[in-house]
């Protein structure tokens, strides 16, 4: 511990993620005085092993629904139940950690959709009150100081870019010599995927070695461009970032003034301590930052921080998108190298033609490990047991390939993020409460793609062609999107623009909550870049005296 | 595609470790299952995952893994074991009376009486169970599956790679 909890610090931050992490650089950086608390423990990338068991089926890096439950719904009218809903990465470093790496930028149409393509009826579609080119400069910051591989202009959709990712793509895998194969044949505009992991060694980190371990696990090399890896290091060595693993916040207390002052947290003893703030930055991701504002609950705020029109928690966003599979004649060995070699947009925008709203990336992938698919990769009408299940099981995983869609979540009120009136977990806090049911048109999006990606593996020329039924589960997600969200009208929003909450001066909330639609997934690019953006505008303010 | 027993044999140190512990029928150490639990899960598990041109559930030592996973990580599923071991048991009873041991079955029978149960929540338990303690090794599942064991690649990781940027 660097500084005293009774010491007000320049910045609190809660949450050492994919945002947390940036705020710690950027604002140690910067000269302020830092404390960082983060619920999950601090890891080294030694730690980071190649076990199937412990890390996917038993939640080694993500929050354990054991000790921390989830409830879920479907509607408000439902009765809620308790079953996991709602998984991030529970560590320092957080979802960079254990992402796919794939690190796409919104399109410029995902900030004005409203604008662009009207209304959707039953869901809240709107406009972000920040446009692409206002955000261009700290996704080109998070790129460059994170570490990104990619091949620039080769996506003809995507937004213009002040500067080429700083490293070349990774290589090419079979699965994506076949993506791209049956996408040039159907004419449409396959690229090398975008991705976090480092195609050559950069600022003192070395490059992939393709050990194939990235969706779900930590690079034990350090080539994965997690926050861990890329930023938490230079943070520390300000000697300004005092960063406690294992520190859980539980409440956000605020002044006589309505400013917040600090935040009391239980310490890896279980002790409760409070940390005194000049200002706080909320970086603790869709579900643990509205969970957290409600929880805050004092005689200015009685529904809650920074929740005086009812928004906390509402418009929650999920993941979407469903798994093709293909069986070749030839071994893809998609186990190998990083998930994701090529990724196609042809089908990202919205086309009313189509009779419903969305649109989906969809990337190049098998998106298994071997034991998940023993349990549930073999095509449909395969046995699940006995020695043929052994025996297909073991002739196919080497010549699956796949690709997987990313698509839209679209906003609705009624989604949302809540206390749980009965059940708590194991520190004696109210468990998440998940309310959510896929607006009509996100399961048509799912649909209408899964028939593309159909498409593109029969005209690569693979003959056996299946969709994962299980991928089209929406109800459980690692995307955890909107439960802030942006705006410049306090009625309707919880930040604004600068991602400020509305109506308390000192609190930000930077992270997966503040973003106003889904685009098409693949969040982690612009929650950093949000995160760089307004780490500069509270850098700016505080210097001014603002906070 | 399988590869032969020798093809094993030759490739797996630590495999040929595991076969010469089983071989001399040391009694494995049980945290949570009788010793009969433990023949009966045995039984169930090589009926799920059997041993045919590569190794089964057993030489995987999957009874050894379910009773360490039900002493600990999954300790909230022991009942779940036991009730649908006592299922198996009275299915078994009336199968092939007055036996109540499912290791006694024969093949065909084993099958049969797996049929009646494969719905279940122990069966899925028991299955995944197997698939992990199998799949979930790289010593086993992996070979078993041609999966290259090192722990770095450089391509060609695929016999499609060569191919390159089609136009």
């Amino acid at each position: 511990m660097i500084y005293q909890p009774s010491d007000p610090v320049d910045f609190l931050v809660v949450g050492a993620g994919a945002a947390g992490g940036v705020m710690a650089k950027e604002l140690s950086a910067a000269g302020f005085r830092v404390v960082v608390l983060e619920q999950g423990p601090w890891h080294k990338a030694a730690d980071f092993i190649h076990d199937e068991i412990s890390v996917t089926f038993r939640n080694g890096l993500t929050n354990d629904h054991r000790v921390q439950p989830n409830t879920f719904r479907a509607t408000s009218e439902e009765k809620s139940k308790v079953r996991p809903a709602v998984e991030y990465g529970r560590m320092v470093g957080g979802g960079s950690v254990h992402f796919t790496a794939n690190y796409w930028r919104f399109h410029p149409d995902d900030f004005r959709e409203r604008s662009v393509f009207g209304p959707v009826e039953g869901a809240d579609l709107r406009d972000w009150p920040v446009t692409y080119d206002e955000l261009e400069p700290y996704y080109t910051k998070a790129e460059q100081e994170l570490g990104i591989s990619g091949q620039s202009g080769s996506n003809p959709f995507d937004g213009p870019r002040s500067k080429p990712y700083p490293l070349p793509p990774m290589p090419v895998k079979s699965s994506g010599v076949l993506f791209e194969r049956g996408a040039r044949k159907l004419g449409l505009h396959p690229f090398p995927a975008p991705v976090a992991v480092l195609s050559q060694p950069y600022r003192g980190r070395a490059a992939c070695t393709h050990c194939g371990f990235c969706e779900s696990f930590g690079c034990e090399m350090n080539a994965k461009s997690s926050t861990l890896a890329a930023l938490i290091p230079a943070a520390v060595k300000t000697g300004r970032c005092d960063l406690r693993p294992q520190s859980y916040v539980r409440k956000i207390e605020v002044g006589k003034d309505g400013r917040v002052t600090g935040a009391i947290y239980f310490d890896q003893q279980r002790r409760e301590i409070f940390q005194r703030a000049k200002a706080i930055v909320l970086c603790a991701n869709g579900a643990e930052t509205p969970r957290l504002l409600l929880q805050s609950k004092s005689n200015l705020f009685p529904h809650g921080l920074a929740n005086a029109h009812g928004n906390v928690g509402k418009y929650l966003m999920f993941d979407a998108g469903g798994l093709v599979l293909g069986l070749c004649d030839h071994p893809v060995n998609d186990y190998k190298s990083v998930a994701v070699s090529r990724v196609l947009h042809d089908f990202y925008a919205a086309d009313p033609k189509r009779g419903f709203y969305g649109g989906g990336g969809l990337d190049a992938r098998m998106d298994y490990y071997l034991a998940r698919f023993a349990l549930s990769g073999l095509p449909p009408g395969e046995p699940s047991w006995g020695a043929e299940w052994k025996n297909k099981v073991s002739q196919y995983y080497t010549h699956v390939t796949g690709t997987l869609a990313h698509s839209t979540c679209l906003a609705v009120e009624t989604n949302s993020i809540s206390l749980d009136d009965e059940i708590k977990d194991a520190w004696g806090l109210p468990a998440i409460r998940v309310t959510f049911r896929n607006h009509p048109d996100d399961i048509k999006t799912m649909k209408f793609l899964a028939e593309r990606q159909k498409e593109i593996l029969s005209a690569a020329g693979v003959k056996r062609v299946w969709l994962d039924s299980d991928s089209l589960d929406t109800t459980y997600s690692r995307h955890l999107m909107g439960t802030c969200r942006m705006g410049d009208d306090p009625q309707s929003s919880v930040v604004d623009r600068w991602n400020r909450a509305h109506g308390v001066l000192n609190l930000f909330i930077a992270d997966g909550s503040s973003l106003v639609t889904s685009a098409r997934q693949q969040p982690t690019a612009t929650i950093q870049a949000l995160a760089y953006r307004t780490a500069e505008h509270i850098t700016e303010a505080a210097r001014r005296g603002e906070l | 595609m399988p590869i032969s027993r020798r093809e094993w044999v030759l490739a797996s140190l630590c495999w040929s470790e595991l076969l010469n512990a089983q071989a001399s029928r040391r009694a494995p150490h049980l945290a949570v299952l009788s010793p009969a639990q433990a023949d009966e899960v045995r039984a169930l598990t090589n009926a799920i995952l059997p041993e045919t041109e590569t190794p089964g559930a057993e030489q995987a030592r999957t009874v050894e893994f379910i009773d360490a996973a039900l002493a600990g990580y999954d300790h909230d599923q022991l009942e779940l074991y036991r009730k649908g071991l006592a299922d198996v048991a009275a299915r078994t009873r009336r199968m092939s009376p007055p036996s109540a041991r499912f290791a006694d079955l024969s093949a065909a029978q084993q099958t049969a009486l797996l049929k009646t149960i494969e719905k279940t929540d122990f069966f899925d338990k028991l299955r995944t169970h197997t698939a992990l303690a199998y799949f979930g090794n790289l010593e086993f599942g992996g070979k078993s599956a041609g999966r290259d064991s090192a722990m770095h690649f450089q391509p060609p990781f695929g016999f499609y790679d060569a191919e390159g940027k089609v136009e």
